[in-house]
């Protein structure tokens, strides 16, 4: 389907979710670690897309605030859910399955467990270069800080990683 | 990207392994369509300028009076922050943490929620094309639609930071006019009728219909008479010319008055009337339906899916779509043994990839199901279909004719 500024709601609505809804999910539930939650934050923001395609009209800015929604979504979706599992801990609700490729599970574990243990913005950062694929000015416009916040937050979480991901085959 | 970056590169493929196993679930189009469907309908009938596009939205100024003479005084009591909350599908996002509500839940399409007592809020009558429809819809000023909590607001002017291109940061320069004033175009689900190896089922279609004047329900039953679905397999059941005479609401129920009775199948017929009324708004639990005036039967709310639908529906890719070459998901909603749904995808007759997924929830149960493929360029046919836990036969095919570019 053709990028176009001429779209009604409905059609900015069909066009994104078949280019963008996947990706989207698959990024948010990097952040939640729930695949459910994860589809009903993007679904939430796909619905606020659609209420304010008059003032974005504009398929890459629809795709900014997509993207700027779910993390602000996710983010609060996963304070939420530690309050709640501070007090009923829970295992892993999506436990990595046995197909885990090149990669041993095992190893990929502890890579998203020491991603996880990092602060918000430096997990939300490094999702946002490392699977996103975004450039730096994208990632600050998706969470609202600067380009020089952005370095600073990835070059501390790649430090905290560093020891994990040393141990992983190259 | 830095690929002089061992370390990045390590995160990057731990990631990718990561997120390729999320599968998001079948049918997350329509759940979305049917929430942004029922939100304008709803809005429609408390405040007809939300219909309005940026493309009409020429009227600006003279909106706001304009906007308090369509509506009575009952009507006013109602503020319209309050129509949102009333959406009983939409699990705020705080509740996350609870187990699965995206997958599990079946669709309000297939399995309405029962409602709330809602006797305190007033509603106002959908008022059809013709008489109380005005000529003319009127826009809001923007600011009048509230922004769900914790998103930017498309429209708000963001905080100065640098390389911030926040949404709605540049003013829209002035709309242009390219649409009649008071038709603008709503995505409703309409139904049509498909044969299967127990009959005549019911199958869901989105359609784009114009509508006037806010009359959503109104939009969504012609288009159903005029009974064009995209899938050449899918048919209406009511005769070509039917017309809307009148649609009136009252408290939960509807009554629609047409032109006249279906031809044949009319127990269906009726269904597929009010599964299609009933997918605009869920507010709406039975459709009392009239033929000139005349009452016939009683008023009728959905019969049990099982009883109607197709026991597995294809949803995406929809018929006739043409999609980027790679990786496409199939997705639908199935009422099968164990919620096991196959798919195949056939070029030139020949099947050239298939598989099968699990449902959400097997019969009695509908689930939906997702799974996906990747396909190079070429015209196929996509096919969804159950085997017979008794013979092992192919059973209830719901077919796709799709381009891949």
């Amino acid at each position: 389907m053709e990028l176009s500024a001429s779209w009604d709601a409905d059609e900015a609505l069909t066009a994104l979710y078949a280019a963008h809804y996947r990706s989207l999910v698959r990024m948010s539930a990097l952040l939640l670690r729930d695949t459910d939650a994860a589809e009903e934050v993007v679904q939430d923001a796909f619905i606020a897309m659609h209420g304010g395609w008059r003032r974005l009209r504009e398929p890459d800015r629809a795709l900014a605030y997509l993207r700027q929604t779910v993390i602000n979504r996710s983010r609060s979706a996963l304070r939420h859910r530690s309050v709640v599992e501070r007090h009923a801990p829970a295992g892993s609700p999506d436990a990595p399955s046995a197909e885990a490729g090149a990669l041993g599970a095992l190893e990929r574990q502890e890579v998203m467990a020491a991603l996880r243990r990092l602060p918000t913005r430096q997990r939300e950062v490094l999702v946002l270069r490392y699977y996103s694929d975004l450039s730096e000015a994208d990632i600050a416009a998706a969470l609202k800080i600067s380009r020089g916040a952005v370095k600073s937050h990835a070059s501390r979480g790649m430090t905290a990683l560093r020891a994990t991901l040393e141990q992983l085959p190259s | 990207m830095n690929h002089d970056d061992p370390l990045g590169d390590a995160l990057r493929r731990v990631l990718r392994a990561e997120a390729d196993e999320v599968q998001p679930g079948g049918d997350g189009l329509g759940r979305i369509r049917e929430r942004t469907g029922r939100r304008r309908s709803l809005l429609a009938r408390f405040r007809p300028a939300l219909l309005a596009t940026a493309t009409v939205a020429v009227l600006g100024v003279a909106g706001g009076a304009a906007y308090s003479t369509l509506l009575g005084d009952e009507q006013r009591l109602v503020p319209p922050a309050a129509t949102p909350t009333s959406e009983p599908a939409t699990p705020s996002p705080s509740a996350t943490a609870t187990p699965a509500p995206t997958a599990t839940d079946p669709s309000p399409f297939v399995s309405p929620t029962p409602r709330a007592t809602r006797g305190v809020r007033p509603r106002p009558t959908d008022t059809g094309t013709k008489g109380a429809a005005p000529t003319v819809t009127p826009t809001l000023p923007e600011a009048a639609t509230p922004p769900p909590p914790g998103d930017p607001a498309p429209g708000e002017t963001p905080p100065p930071s640098p390389g911030d291109p926040a949404p709605g940061e540049t003013p829209p320069p002035s709309p242009t006019a390219t649409a009649p004033p008071a038709s603008t175009t709503a995505t409703v689900g309409v139904y049509y009728a498909g044969d299967t190896e127990r009959g005549l089922r019911l199958y869901r279609e989105f359609r784009a219909v114009p509508v006037m004047g806010g009359a959503v329900i109104t939009a969504a039953v012609e288009e159903m008479l005029r009974g064009t679905p995209e899938d050449p397999d899918y048919r209406g059941l009511w005769a070509a010319g039917t017309r809307v005479l009148g649609i009136d609401m009252d408290g939960d129920g509807v009554t629609v008055d047409l032109s006249q009775a279906a031809p044949a199948d009319a127990e269906l017929a009726l269904q597929q009337l009010v599964y299609t009324v009933t997918a605009v708004d869920t507010d709406v639990r039975t459709v009392q339906l009239r033929v000139n005036g005349t009452p016939v039967g009683e008023p009728a709310a959905r019969a049990p899916h099982t009883d109607v639908l197709g026991p597995v529906w294809l949803t995406a890719p929809v018929e006739g779509a043409t999609l980027l070459a790679g990786r496409v998901q199939l997705e639908g909603l199935a009422t099968v043994f164990e919620g096991t749904v196959s798919w195949q995808v056939l070029r030139d007759g020949e099947v050239v990839e298939e598989g099968f997924t699990t449902a959400s929830e097997g019969a009695p149960g509908r689930g939906t199901w997702s799974d996906t493929v990747d396909l190079e360029p070429g015209s196929y046919v996509v096919r969804a279909l159950t085997y017979s836990a008794e013979d092992g036969s192919p059973q209830f095919a719901d077919t796709k004719q799709i381009t891949v570019d």
